[in-house]
C-alpha cells in the first residue's frame, strides 16, 4: 500500500506560527487578553471578547475533561482512511474543557470508544503524525 | 424581521442525480429556466441577480454574462446551507430599497468538476489534523450530548430519515425513490459514531432557483404570488463564549420575532435543512415547537409525511433528493412555494396556506451551526 500523505498545518500566520512551534516543544499555548483576562483558542488577531490586541501566550496545563466525542469511521480524508484500515480502529474525536475554561478539538488515543464516557478526565500527550516529525497534542483518558 | 411587499413569484428545480458530470452553470441555467418558466415571464423582467452555490469558480457577474443577465444589482451570498434563504432576505432587502423589481436567487453544485470552494481555516489547521471527519464528525459530537443530556434516540431520529423517504417516494426529482425501513437506517454502516450512513446526505448534481419579485410588479406579472411574511438569519452564536451549551443554535435567536406575526399553530408545513436529521430536530426545538431537549418526543408524537399532523420535508429534503454539493437551500423554498401553490400533486399538503423554511450553513470551531436562517411564506 501506498503511504498517503498528511496535510500539516499551515503556519503562515505569526500566531499559527508561535501556537504550532509551541507544540513542537511539547506545549499547549492559549492566548490570553491582557484587557479582560479572558483566555482563547484557536488563536487569531485579536480578543475575540472585547477586542483588545495585547494578547499573550500562557501554558495550558493539559487537563481537562471530554465535553463530548465521535468515532470516526469513515472520514474525509485519504490519509486518515489508510491510518483507519491499517490499525482497524476508528478515529475518536473529541471536543475537550480543558481546565483553564476553553473548549477544544483534539483526538483521544489509545482508547476503546465503547469504554469512553462523556465527562471523562483526559490528560495531555504529544504524538508525531506517522511519517513526520510533526508533533499533534492529542489526548489520553487519566487513570 | 416582519417583511413587506416582498413576493415569491417561480421557482425552479434540476433532477438531483449523479448520472452525469456537467458543470454548475449548466445546472443553474436549467433551474433558473424552469423558474422563469413558472413565473410565466421573460429572462428580461430579471434586472438582480443573487447567487449562493458555495462552490462556484467564478465571480458572480462572470455567471450572469454567461446566463445572459444584464444586471442593476448583484449579490453573491456564502453562508453555506443558510445561502438560499439568505439570499432571498438579499434581495427582498433590495427590492424594499427600491433597486429593483424583480430577481432571481440561484443556489446549486456540480459534484464531479466543482467538488470544493473556499475552507474554513480554523477547520483546516485545527480540527482537521484530527481525523478530519468532516460534517458528520462535527454533527455527531454535538448529536452524542443531545442523547446523552435528553435521552434523545437513534429511532427518533430515523423517525425523521424514513418519514422524509416517504415523502420522496412521490418527488420525481429525488435522487433516491426507494423505501427506507427503520432497520435499515439503525442497521447502516458508521460514518461517524452515532451517525450512520442514512444520517448522511449523498452529494449530488444539481440546483435550484426562486425568483423573487416586489409586490407591486408580483400582482402585474403573476396570478399567484406567494408573499414573504418574515425572516430572520443569525451568525455566530454564542461565538464570544467558552464553554457553551453546544445543543442550543443561533435559532433561537430569532424565534419568537419570526412567529410574531404567523404563529407555530398556524404553519402547515416545515421545510427545515437537513444535512442531518439532528439538524432537523434541532430546529424544531430552537425555532420553538417544543421545549429544548423535548425533539424526540415531538418527532415520536406527530406524522412527519406530507400527510401528517406535522409534514417535514415534503419532497424529501435533502437526505433523499441528494444534496447538490455545496448547494445551499433553495430546494427548501422551492418545495415551500410549490405546496402553497398548490402544485405540489401527488404530495400536496392539503389546503396549505403559510409554510415556514429554515436553512443552516458551515461550522464554527466547537459548534454544528454557524449561519441559521428562516423564513415564513404565505398564500393569501
Amino acid at each position: 500500500m501506498q503511504a498517503v500523505k498528511p496535510k500539516l498545518p499551515s503556519m503562515v500566520e505569526l500566531n499559527d506560527r508561535t501556537f504550532w512551534e509551541g507544540v513542537q516543544n511539547e506545549k499547549f499555548l492559549l492566548q490570553r487578553c491582557s484587557d479582560c483576562g479572558r483566555l482563547q483558542f484557536p488563536p487569531g488577531p485579536v480578543c475575540r471578547n472585547c477586542f483588545g490586541s495585547h494578547l499573550f501566550w500562557e501554558q495550558a496545563c493539559g487537563r481537562g475533561t471530554i465535553y463530548s466525542f465521535t468515532a470516526i469511521h469513515v472520514p474525509a480524508s485519504p490519509f486518515f482512511k489508510q491510518q483507519i484500515e491499517t490499525s482497524g480502529r476508528p478515529i475518536i474525536q473529541a471536543f475537550i474543557d480543558l481546565e483553564e475554561q476553553v473548549r477544544i478539538v483534539s483526538e483521544i488515543v489509545d482508547c476503546d470508544p465503547g469504554e469512553l464516557r462523556l465527562g471523562a478526565r483526559v490528560s495531555l500527550m504529544f504524538q508525531k503524525i506517522e511519517g513526520t516529525d510533526f508533533k499533534l497534542p492529542k489526548f489520553r483518558v487519566s487513570g | 424581521m416582519q417583511r413587506e411587499g416582498v413576493c415569491i413569484i417561480g421557482y425552479g428545480e434540476t433532477a438531483y442525480t449523479n448520472r452525469e458530470e456537467r458543470s454548475l452553470d449548466v445546472y443553474l441555467a436549467e433551474a433558473m429556466k424552469g423558474a422563469l418558466d413558472n413565473a410565466g415571464i421573460s429572462k428580461e423582467e430579471v434586472r438582480g441577480m443573487a447567487e449562493g452555490s458555495m462552490f462556484l469558480q467564478e465571480y458572480t457577474p462572470h455567471l450572469a454574462e454567461r446566463l445572459g443577465l444584464e444586471l442593476d444589482w448583484v449579490q453573491r451570498v456564502d453562508c453555506g446551507g443558510a445561502s438560499g434563504i439568505v439570499s432571498i432576505r438579499r434581495a427582498a432587502d433590495a427590492i424594499q430599497a427600491g433597486s429593483l423589481d424583480v430577481a432571481v436567487c440561484l443556489c446549486g453544485g456540480a459534484r464531479h468538476l466543482h467538488p470544493a470552494g473556499p475552507t474554513s481555516l480554523w477547520a483546516r489547521d485545527y480540527v482537521d489534523p484530527f481525523g478530519a471527519g468532516g460534517p458528520a464528525a462535527a454533527i455527531a459530537i454535538t448529536q452524542r450530548v443531545h442523547m446523552a443530556k435528553y435521552g434523545t434516540t437513534r429511532q427518533q431520529l430515523g423517525k425523521i430519515a424514513v418519514s422524509q423517504r416517504e415523502n420522496a417516494l412521490l418527488n420525481d426529482k429525488a435522487y433516491f425513490r426507494t423505501p427506507l425501513t427503520m432497520e435499515e437506517y439503525l442497521n447502516a454502516e458508521m460514518i461517524a459514531d452515532p451517525l450512520g450512513l442514512y444520517d448522511c446526505c449523498r452529494r449530488v448534481n444539481g440546483a435550484a432557483a426562486v425568483i423573487v419579485a416586489s409586490e407591486r410588479r408580483a400582482r402585474e406579472l403573476s396570478a399567484n404570488p406567494i408573499y414573504l411574511v418574515s425572516d430572520a438569519e443569525r451568525t455566530n452564536f454564542q461565538a464570544k463564549e467558552q464553554l457553551i451549551d453546544g445543543t442550543l443554535s443561533g435559532f433561537s435567536a430569532f424565534s419568537d420575532e419570526l412567529f410574531s406575526r404567523i404563529s407555530r399553530e398556524q404553519i402547515d408545513f416545515a421545510q427545515l435543512y437537513d444535512g442531518f436529521p439532528f439538524v432537523v430536530l434541532m430546529q424544531l426545538e430552537d425555532l420553538g415547537f417544543c421545549k429544548k431537549g423535548m425533539g424526540g418526543s415531538f418527532i415520536d408524537s406527530h406524522d412527519l409525511t406530507y400527510k401528517g399532523d406535522f409534514p417535514v420535508n415534503t419532497g424529501g429534503g435533502q437526505l433523499s433528493s441528494g444534496q447538490p454539493a455545496g448547494g445551499g437551500s433553495l430546494l427548501f423554498v422551492a418545495e415551500a412555494v410549490r405546496q402553497l401553490r398548490g402544485e405540489a400533486g401527488p404530495r400536496q399538503v392539503k389546503n396549505a396556506k403559510a409554510g415556514l423554511v429554515g436553512g443552516l450553513g458551515l461550522f464554527s470551531y466547537t459548534s454544528p451551526i454557524m449561519c441559521a436562517a428562516a423564513m415564513i411564506l404565505e398564500r393569501r
